[in-house]
């Protein structure tokens, strides 16, 4: 009870926090419309490969578009925690009754909510550019849900990586190494059916593509609901298992004061 | 009952021996002042006692709990060296969310009150002066009405008026019972709030007691004479070799520092001394003995020069 209490002043904090730079909000969502415009205007002839599942590219790339955008802010959490270390806000908490679980969480919850805002604006965008969500309401919901489940392990691990690294060139680096790979070996921008095998075959243990993947199909005429459920699940296994990861960095964090 | 206690504590940083043993306890509602200058150990020996850090030997304990342990967290309120705050929250929203995780907390308009911060409860932390953002830190540790306070340089960056009205907010919280634990490098602070100083040096306590007791040990006045010019010490040593009413002396540069019973009565022939030995003086003072006489007789150095000299 203690732990979810002080969760949430941690996350009132951080939104606070978000509310009070509002061009980092303009950027944080002006920048998925950017990639979703690009993207489907780089990649519109896409459909026209013999064997592409989707015949709009725009209603094809959106929630890929929607997933990428939870895995970069996902990925990029763990600057924060930087950020905090190096300006004694840490040891402000440390000190404090504050649960240490709650120190995380409140900033992936904030992440969580970020990440809802920005896939809603993504979906009212790829409307507006003639894409078509078959899934309904349903689908919609498994999108936000696939998308969050995404956010919350990478940036479980991008807190855990800051705690163990504690240097921002650093966790700069490992993060933009993770990334992007991550990105392109998944079917965010391409169907899996047209990748190379080798990118197809690494695809199958990506979370990136289990998001996507989940995604895709709730968002389709004909569902698939077994796969989708297995997807999910992998990525709440995932997810606990990063939230436990990070609690152990916060150990470890203490440990070697 | 014992408030906080480090037992045998050592720490190193590297090759850098920050803690070396220290053995000392804070009873429940006293004022004990750790005093040393810059890098003698003082934070260390805090952060330790906060759980910020984990002793290489020995063992820390707050309220017969490690530190790191929540019922020692919500015991205690804290200013930490830094006044690190998210620099984009306003004065009143960090109290708020300092005080949410205390059962007994300080209601929020009477803490900005007290402290003076209600004038600046709507600026983000990140805008503040240094003063103000040592007033909001020192303001945080008195939030959850907790039953000891442990303050690292509470005062340091503040004006005298606000560093008065600190020390009035500690002596009211001592006078009801509160324990408080203090870091300080001014020792007219420690002298005037503190019922039992440790004076720190180079990560060892060298000296415990009450001010009166530890200035008590200096019998006789300090003599301070400064020369026009620096001379070397073994022509100083040697020029007031002859008065021997001169019990301790020491030399830095162009200061001579002599210890004596009755000090006024031994200056003439002092000056005498040293003007014969080819040392001019410029000045003389006699004053009753202070704490900078106690570090000075506890470590060999005066404060201050201790305290320029200071690595961490």
């Amino acid at each position: 009870m203690t732990a979810l209490t002080h969760s949430w002043y941690m996350t009132v904090r951080h939104l606070r926090a978000l509310q009070r730079q509002p061009w980092w909000i303009a950027i944080t969502l002006i920048q998925p419309i950017i990639y979703l415009v690009l993207y489907g205007q780089l990649f519109q002839r896409v459909v026209d490969l013999p064997g592409f599942e989707a015949a709009n590219y725009v209603s094809y790339v959106t929630p890929g578009v929607v997933i990428m955008m939870a895995l970069f802010g996902g990925g990029w959490n763990g600057m924060g925690i930087i950020f905090e270390m190096d300006n004694g806000v840490m040891d402000r908490f440390l000190v404090s009754p504050v649960s240490r679980v709650a120190i995380v969480a409140g900033r992936l919850i904030q992440m969580s909510i970020l990440v809802v805002l920005q896939a809603s604006l993504l979906l009212g965008l790829g409307l507006l550019m003639g894409a078509h969500f078959d899934g309904g309401a349903v689908g919609l919901l498994v999108l936000l849900v696939s998308a969050v489940l995404v956010a919350v392990p990478f940036g479980a691990l991008s807190n855990a990586m800051a705690l163990v690294i504690r240097r921002t060139e650093s966790v700069i680096g490992a993060s933009n190494f993770i990334l992007l790979p991550m990105t392109f070996l998944s079917p965010v921008f391409m169907a899996t059916s047209l990748m190379p095998p080798w990118i197809r075959a690494v695809a199958r243990y990506n979370p990136v593509a289990w998001s996507v993947e989940a995604a895709r199909s709730a968002m389709s005429t004909s569902p698939d609901w077994r796969a989708i459920a297995m997807r999910i699940t992998l990525l709440v296994v995932l997810s606990a298992f990063s939230a436990m990861v990070a609690t152990r960095a916060f150990r470890s964090y203490q440990r070697s004061a | 009952m014992i408030a906080a206690a480090l037992r045998m504590v050592s720490k190193r940083f590297g090759e850098a021996v920050a803690l070396d043993r220290v053995d000392f306890a804070v009873e429940a509602g006293e004022v004990v002042a750790l005093v040393g200058p810059n890098g003698a150990g003082k934070t260390t020996a805090l952060a330790i006692l906060l759980g910020l850090r984990r002793p290489d030997d020995g063992t820390a304990e707050v309220f017969g709990v490690d530190p790191r342990q929540v019922r020692a967290r919500l015991a205690v309120g804290v200013t930490p060296q830094e006044s690190g705050f998210p620099p984009t929250l306003r004065v009143r929203e960090i109290v708020e969310l300092v005080r949410a995780h205390f059962p007994f907390a300080v209601p929020t308009d009477e803490l900005l009150g007290r402290f003076r911060l209600d004038t600046i409860a709507r600026r983000q932390a990140g805008g503040l002066s240094g003063g103000e953002r040592r007033r909001l830190s020192v303001a945080l540790a008195f939030a959850g009405d907790p039953a000891a306070i442990f303050l690292d340089e509470p005062t340091a960056g503040l004006d005298v008026e606000s560093r008065r009205s600190v020390w009035a907010e500690i002596d009211r919280y001592s006078a009801d019972g509160g324990t408080v634990l203090l870091t300080t490098h001014y020792l007219e602070e420690a002298d005037h709030l503190a019922s039992r100083l440790a004076i720190v040096d180079r990560g060892r306590v060298v000296a415990e007691g009450t001010p009166d007791a530890l200035k008590g040990e200096l019998s006789g006045d300090a003599i301070h004479v400064d020369l026009a010019q620096v001379v070397e010490e073994r022509r100083v040593r040697a020029a007031l070799s002859g008065v021997s009413a001169i019990r301790e002396l020491s030399v830095e540069g162009a200061g001579v520092r002599a210890r004596a019973d009755n000090g006024a009565t031994v200056v003439p022939a002092m000056i005498t001394a040293l003007e014969s030995g080819g040392a001019r003086v410029a000045s003389v003072r006699v004053t009753r003995p202070s704490l900078d006489d106690v570090y000075l007789r506890h470590t060999g150095r005066t404060f201050s020069e201790a305290d320029s000299g200071g690595a961490r």
